[in-house]
């Protein structure tokens, strides 16, 4: 089995329960070791931060990485995005590689 | 491209790529990898660094972009000098300490951007870095994959399908062009000879009525070109011309001067 951590949105998540993930959001509200992610499809999706508390998010935009169960995302990592992050584009391209899962996964 | 056993293959282009597809490939001729049926050597990736291991001759970065991991080598360029193209601009400025921590960990958890060789080594899949630069513009996360889609499907399905639809865009254009200078010229000729008719039916219908009048009018000093002109409201040129017409054809006849006129009949 490949090692993949797909990138998706709001509306595959469905698709990949209890798997790990990588999802693009503008960071929302702190709810105590909870984070609000608003995806680049509008969606709002809570991460649970318990596993990384030590590491702030730096920047507006992250991208999460982390385990998709229960309707929470536990996270494993993130990585900080630019101020300037297309979600747009970014949201057009995860579809474009739903339709090519063949070289993402 | 044919190739014979060795490396005689080169391919002058960067192909933007996922670590899933370099896992799936398996075909390969001499040492280069083919990957869509298409010679690949120069490869970009984009990814997170999540392992670096430094060793004397290479650094060997572990690489994760979403589609796989892969263990790819930056070869260092001497003993003595163990610093990396991005790293050179940093190290300058700071002491010899900070200098190694660099080296430890000069991309670790970021996204980075490589551009490398992919090669069979033992029959095995290596990689070695040409480049490896930070990336500050996470927009180039998105395009470094949209580019590997849209290399993938031009050398799966064929780029000529847009490149067909567009020339046949632009012919049928020219077409649409043409056909619209021919209609404009046939609606301009249609619009004079229209207009050409319309003036001799109006014509004929102002004669008549001119010749119904003057015929109408028994005094003998006749009707005036004033009153024909009034009656039929029309310029007394244009009176002008019919009445010198119905004299020319001796219908009509001048009486006290030459703007009167009786019928004939």
């Amino acid at each position: 089995m490949s090692s993949a951590t797909p990138r998706i949105n709001f509306k595959y998540l469905s698709e990949f329960e209890g798997k790990t993930i990588r999802i693009v959001g503008k960071v929302g509200e702190k709810q105590g070791n909870n984070v609000i992610l608003h995806t680049t499809d509008n969606g709002q999706v809570i991460v649970d931060r318990s596993n990384n508390l030590e590491k702030n998010y730096q920047t507006n935009n992250v991208e999460v990485l982390g385990v998709w169960n229960n309707n929470q995302l536990s996270e494993l990592t993130f990585f900080n995005l630019s101020d300037n992050f297309d979600f747009d584009t970014h949201n057009q391209m995860i579809d474009l590689s739903m339709k090519h899962k063949e070289i993402f996964m | 491209m044919t190739n014979n056993s060795n490396e005689n293959v080169i391919v002058r282009t960067i192909t933007p790529l996922t670590i899933r597809q370099i896992q799936l490939s398996t075909e390969s001729e001499g040492n280069t990898f083919k990957i869509d049926k298409e010679f690949v050597m120069n490869v970009s990736l984009v990814g997170t660094v999540i392992k670096v291991l430094d060793g004397n001759t290479y650094t060997n970065y572990t690489i994760d972009d979403g589609t796989g991991q892969l263990n790819v080598r930056k070869f260092k360029r001497n003993k003595q000098n163990n610093m990396d193209d991005q790293e050179e601009q940093e190290g300058q400025e700071e002491g010899e300490k900070k200098k190694s921590e660099q080296i430890e960990n000069p991309f670790e958890n970021k996204y980075v951007r490589i551009i490398g060789n992919l090669k069979e080594y033992k029959n095995q899949k290596s990689f070695s870095v040409t480049k490896i630069t930070e990336i500050t513009d996470s927009n180039q996360i998105t395009t470094h994959f949209l580019e590997a889609i849209l290399v993938h499907m031009q050398r799966t399905k064929g780029i000529l399908k847009k490149e067909q639809a567009t020339s046949q865009e632009s012919q049928i254009k020219e077409e649409k062009i043409e056909i619209q200078k021919e209609t404009n010229n046939n609606n301009n000729n249609n619009n004079i000879i229209s207009q050409q008719n319309t003036t001799q039916i109006l014509g004929l219908a102002l004669k008549d009525k001119a010749l119904r009048l003057i015929s109408s009018n028994q005094t003998s000093s006749g009707i005036s070109l004033q009153e024909l002109s009034k009656e039929l409201k029309s310029t007394e040129e244009e009176i002008r011309e019919i009445v010198d017409f119905f004299l020319d054809q001796g219908q009509i006849y001048i009486t006290i001067d030459d703007e009167h006129f009786r019928s004939t009949d």
